[in-house]
């Protein structure tokens, strides 16, 4: 079974995020790119920021912080999608073994 | 022949090395206010600036005028016709280029007491319509293209330098504003027909007071429509404004912070007008 573990991919660089009602604004030092998120890509983004975790820990830490009427498996999907979209951007990255 | 002219426009000191004595009587006339305030001698010049036709064959033969900052010369020369309008887009240039003391929006600007308020807008959505309509309405000017805000302390800063009006907005202006110089029309330009709005005396003689910007409007000229003011998310209101920024990227996490400070302490708007009377009425309901 492979297990990724995922993190900023800004190593060496700021991330300024701020959380809106609606959306969530992530700026990327690297890029200087300024980017517009989901909600829950944001707080997914700073949970990363505070420690690499994989999907399944994400979609744990969802379920127990926030008492998420859905079963496991779909907000796993969500975390994924969310997580697929921050590699699109960039700001994050999977490895197999917890980055140091 | 050609003249030197050195004035003040808000926080830049500008030396006009040599400018085309043609252009003169609308140059005076559009920056009259700047002129005839006391400029210290003492302060040290931002944008060096030449705006001249070349020497040669092409002073006669389809003249071209060039615009210079410092001895470099940024643009392909344009159409003689066009020095003035040259001038004000090269200061833009410079200013947009230079200034990075400031975060820079493309963006209009206007105060009344202790309102200010940002219109970023796309070129076509009456931007600079609204902005003349205003400052004729009693509404001090920042500027009509580049608000700066300070870091230090988030402060918008005034140029109060010419509104440029093109195509039909000049009509428009002409006939509801015949108070206000309005300087010749250039034609063909890459604008199409563009024409300068002088700025108003009061804009001018309070360039120096800096304000705290309170509202993020985002305006468009709807005709025939009715007014229509929506309130835009925060979120949003930001991405727009950094979109609209010339330098955000170029202060780093500081400039984006600082462009988020000033979202979150203002009210954002979207505006939809098709009339100066309700314009007013609206803006000027805009109480702090």
């Amino acid at each position: 079974m492979n297990i990724s573990y995922f993190s900023p991919s800004l190593k060496g660089f700021s991330i300024y995020v701020k959380e809106y009602d609606t959306a969530t604004i992530v700026y990327d030092e690297r890029s200087g790119d300024v980017h517009r998120i989901n909600q829950l890509s944001g707080l997914l983004l700073q949970q990363l920021i505070d420690t690499p975790h994989t999907s399944s820990q994400l979609a744990n830490y969802l379920r127990e912080t926030f008492d998420i009427d859905e079963t496991f498996d779909d907000i796993l999907s969500n975390v994924e999608a969310c997580l697929e979209h921050l590699k699109e951007l960039e700001l994050v990255e999977a490895t197999k073994s917890i980055p140091q | 022949m050609r003249v030197n002219i050195s004035f003040n426009a808000g926080p830049f000191r500008i030396m006009l090395e040599e400018f085309e004595k043609p252009f003169l009587d609308d140059f005076h006339a559009l920056y009259k206010h700047q002129l005839t305030q006391q400029n210290s001698s003492q302060r040290l010049t931002d944008f060096r600036i030449s705006v001249k036709a070349p020497s040669g064959l092409r002073r006669y033969y389809r003249p071209q005028t060039c615009f210079y900052f410092d001895q470099f010369q940024p643009f392909y020369p344009l159409p003689y016709s066009q020095t003035l309008p040259v001038f004000e887009w090269g200061l833009n240039w410079c200013i947009a280029t230079q200034a990075h003391q400031f975060l820079q929006f493309h963006a209009a600007g206007l105060a009344k007491n202790n309102t200010m308020v940002i219109m970023p807008a796309p070129p076509g959505s009456g931007k600079s319509t609204l902005t003349a309509a205003l400052m004729n309405h009693g509404w001090r000017l920042f500027s009509d293209e580049i608000v700066l805000i300070r870091p230090s302390d988030g402060l918008a800063v005034p140029i109060a330098r010419p509104i440029n009006l093109k195509n039909n907005s000049i009509d428009i202006a002409e006939s509801t504003f015949p108070e206000s110089f309005l300087s010749q029309r250039f034609k063909d330009t890459h604008k199409g027909t563009v024409a300068l709005m002088a700025p108003s005396e009061l804009s001018v003689r309070n360039a120096h007071l800096c304000q705290k910007p309170t509202h993020i409007i985002f305006p468009k000229y709807v005709a025939g429509s009715a007014m229509q003011v929506t309130a835009m998310d925060r979120a949003s209101a930001v991405m727009e404004l950094v979109t609209n920024s010339f330098n955000y990227h170029m202060q780093g996490r500081p400039g984006i912070e600082l462009a988020v400070s000033v979202v979150d302490q203002c009210e954002c708007i979207q505006f939809t007008y098709s009339s100066f009377d309700d314009a007013y009425a609206y803006f000027d309901s805009l109480e702090v």
